[in-house]
């Protein structure tokens, strides 16, 4: 085999002689792969900004309404959830239809919660939810309405002998509305940020319209659209923690101008309080701006770096609130002489609520910290026997917490 | 397994003269490419066009219009003569004809995807109310998008399941012409013959070489399009279409009005396990006409590529798509009666067949370098 070196030899001076030859060059057919490439890249680098904050020609290039009212119809349906007036119908319309809510801008945003649950995951999860609204309305509603109280097995309302706390409960001792509360933390909000929004697939999938520099989406105050798709995606995945908070400080907002109190940043914030996660809610809004920031950098390694981040600090609040709960209500039933029941269902239902989301997590392995099945045996194992709750003893309780321990790798 | 080793030999040839008067610096960069040719070269893309078009594709439509041919004459000796007898031959002919399309609705590309030929064909649930306007008024054109869910199968499935609660009373409307249900049934199977003519002709025509020689991978060429017709089809078509939407995965709660075939009502399932076969079939390269014949499929050309890959990516689908089968296997021959008494089997079908969009979608495009050409629906 031979190979054809051209060389061009410039020889000039005052005059410029240019001599061209061809040189046939015998070659040993051993072709030695070693490449030495110089690569120029260009490296972005990305300073992080003190705060979530961006524009273009001035504007402001950040809007995520649809997922402040998505969070405000969850705050909304874990009131009606506990509310002896709700109905079916009534329940149903603003979980699957986004109308009915006392806020009249909900029932215009065209904006729904039903449809955003669990999409990632498994189908049957989100019917789930609709057996929830059923089961309050149709048999919780009616018992506590005709002042049947609670007992194994009976739907109705319990109140601690202390009467510090009270809960409505079908007969197996499901407090519906955290529920449904606790388990949309997980199926809404945490999925649709992890495995939505910040997915890789979905932000790579807006990468040649991001490189091209085409906008979108058009933001509040700009006259024409400003905003790209990746952009777009990453403040939505934002909004569904920070939406219903201050966009340009992290942790919940002011309480004077309303704040989460129900929902994903507000349980966040309760694990910053944690010693061990103290200046979480500050690690996870500084991610979510640098990964902004390189998402305008057109920096993607550093985004995914970023949201990699929000995905594992986040999925933490799932991770140690269903523990969290099985050991609260394990010490509100260990004393068999004093048992504070509405405080330990209450607590069950939180804990069932938040173990339902760990199918949606990602750990530090990338993995999330339970699959779908596993989630299921854990609710079945929770809920099992015709008591339900009511059945369960505090060394079950503490099991169950122990093995979600050792899943989750994290303990408080 | 051949391979090609391209080598690019840049040869940088610098040489600076520095001269009093003109110039300081001249850069000479020469670029010399050199192929060596190493065995041999890439995946046969040619050949897996040619056994799409000419063992899958092509014989797909001949066997569908020949069977809707044979749909026609039924027809006719029903409407001729209404008897149980003519209506459990046309009814047995529909099944039959609507089995065939499920190996069809795939392809939709080139004269197909023109003239929204699944779309005529195949969209449920008919419209029944615009249906019985268009009997009882006759100034209807099928041509119209605005009738397109007034024809096809669906529209054919209530004319001859749904206009009436029993066989009788359906053979009376048949037998009492003035009624128009003889003129309607013909004017619908008259025109999904002459829609498959037109795509029929296409193929045999100069399409099918245009076809075979789009080898390149390119948004427009023909690869991309099948691959992304085929992703596509598995998606809306067979997924959403066939399982999710009567399940009620994209609702509020499941929509058993929804299922294909729903006044034959025992047909669903049938219907499905035809599709998942033409999925499968499709996949793995088998021929139309001779299921021990195969050719160059993707599952070879993701083998190609995973070469070096021990848990390969082709059998991964073809797990899942197995898994799904066999889910689909459990449920009720009538989706309608599965999903209003346990809905749940029907999500886990779908769960299963969901779990295969993903290897498609982004396992397998990835793999072949292939962008999904058609969005989703971003919700807001």
């Amino acid at each position: 085999m031979t190979l054809l070196l051209s060389i061009i030899l410039l020889a000039s001076c005052t005059k410029t002689e240019i001599e061209y030859r061809d040189v046939e060059v015998p070659v040993e057919t051993i072709v030695e792969k070693i490449v030495t490439q110089t690569v120029t890249q260009t490296v972005n680098v990305v300073t992080p900004p003190e705060e979530y904050s961006f524009t273009r020609n001035g504007v402001s290039t950040v809007y995520y309404t649809g997922q402040s009212a998505r969070l405000k119809m969850a705050t909304a349906l874990k009131s009606s959830m506990n509310i002896l007036t709700s109905t079916q119908a009534n329940v149903n319309d603003m979980f699957n239809n986004g109308t009915g809510f006392s806020d009249e801008s909900l029932n215009s945003s065209g904006k729904k919660v039903g449809n955003k649950v669990g999409t990632s995951g498994s189908a049957t999860v989100k019917p789930l939810f609709d057996g929830w609204i059923t089961e309050f309305t149709t048999i919780v509603v009616p018992a506590v309405n005709n002042s049947i109280t609670a007992t194994r097995t009976v739907a109705g309302k319990y109140t601690d002998p202390s009467g510090a706390k009270t809960v409505y409960v079908n007969a197996k001792g499901f407090e519906l509305n955290q529920i449904l509360s606790k388990g949309l933390i997980g199926a809404l909000q945490v999925d649709q940020i992890v495995n939505g929004y910040l997915s890789f697939t979905k932000l790579d999938g807006a990468k040649q319209d991001h490189e091209d520099d085409i906008y979108n989406y058009t933001s509040p105050g700009a006259s024409e659209a400003n905003v790209t798709k990746m952009e777009h995606y990453w403040d939505e995945g934002f909004g569904y923690l920070q939406g219903l908070d201050n966009q340009y400080a992290p942790g919940l907002g002011d309480a004077s101008i309303g704040r989460d109190g129900a929902n994903l940043n507000y349980y966040l914030s309760k694990i910053n309080a944690q010693e061990k996660e103290i200046g979480i809610t500050k690690r996870v809004y500084d991610a979510f701006s640098a990964g902004r920031a390189a998402i305008v950098a057109k920096n993607y390694e550093e985004r995914d770096l970023q949201a990699n981040i929000i995905k594992v600090e986040l999925s933490k609040v799932i991770g140690y609130k269903s523990q969290y709960y099985l050991r609260k209500a394990a010490a509100s039933i260990e004393d068999v002489e004093d048992v504070e029941w509405a405080t330990a269902l209450h607590a069950l239902s939180e804990a069932y609520g938040f173990i339902l989301g760990l199918q949606y997590t990602k750990g530090a392995n990338g993995e999330s910290y339970l699959t779908h099945a596993e989630v299921n045996e854990h609710l079945t194992n929770l809920s099992a026997g015709d008591g339900g709750f009511w059945d369960r003893t505090a060394e079950e309780l503490r099991t169950m917490a122990d093995q979600l321990q050792q899943s989750t790798g994290l303990s408080e | 397994m051949k391979k090609l080793i391209s080598i690019k030999v840049v040869l940088l040839s610098l040489i600076l003269l520095n001269c009093t008067s003109d110039s300081d610096t001249i850069d000479v960069i020469e670029e010399t490419e050199l192929n060596i040719e190493e065995q041999q070269t890439e995946f046969d893309r040619s050949s897996m066009l040619s056994f799409w078009a000419d063992s899958i594709i092509i014989p797909s439509i001949n066997s569908f219009y020949i069977e809707l041919n044979t749909l026609n004459a039924y027809a006719t000796s029903f409407t001729s003569n209404p008897n149980s007898g003519n209506l459990n031959q046309l009814r047995d002919q529909w099944l039959k004809t609507y089995q065939k399309w499920q190996h069809v609705e795939m392809f939709d590309i080139g004269v197909a995807e023109e003239i929204y030929f699944k779309n005529r064909i195949n969209i449920f649930p008919a419209n029944v109310q615009l249906i019985e306007n268009n009997i009882s008024n006759l100034g209807f054109n099928l041509d119209d998008s605005y009738n397109f869910a007034a024809q096809g199968f669906a529209g054919l499935d209530y004319l001859l399941f749904g206009i009436a609660q029993d066989d009788d009373t359906i053979i009376a409307k048949f037998s009492n012409s003035s009624l128009n249900y003889d003129s309607y049934l013909a004017a619908i199977i008259s025109k999904m013959i002459d829609l498959t003519i037109s795509v029929k002709s296409d193929w045999e025509g100069g399409y099918r070489d245009s076809f075979i020689q789009s080898t390149d991978n390119t948004a427009t060429s023909s690869i991309n399009n099948m691959l992304n017709d085929f992703v596509f089809y598995f998606e809306k078509g067979y997924r959403a279409n066939k399982f999710g939407i009567p399940a009620g995965v994209f609702s509020g709660g499941p929509l058993p009005d929804r299922i294909e075939a729903y006044n034959g009502e025992i047909y669903s399932k049938i219907l499905a396990l035809e599709s998942t076969t033409v999925i499968e079939n499709f996949f793995n390269g088998v021929s139309y006409n001779d299921s021990n014949i195969t050719g160059l499929s993707i599952k070879n050309y993701l083998d190609f590529i995973e070469n070096d890959v021990s848990e390969k990516l082709s059998e991964r689908i073809n797990n899942q798509l197995q898994a799904g089968r066999n889910k689909i296997d459990q449920l009720n021959t009538n989706f309608k009666i599965q999903i209003e008494e346990n809905n749940h089997e029907m999500l886990l079908t779908y769960d299963a067949i969901q779990s295969t969009v993903i290897l498609l979608k982004v396992d397998m495009l990835q793999k072949l370098n292939v962008s999904v050409d058609y969005a989703d629906a971003d919700g807001d």
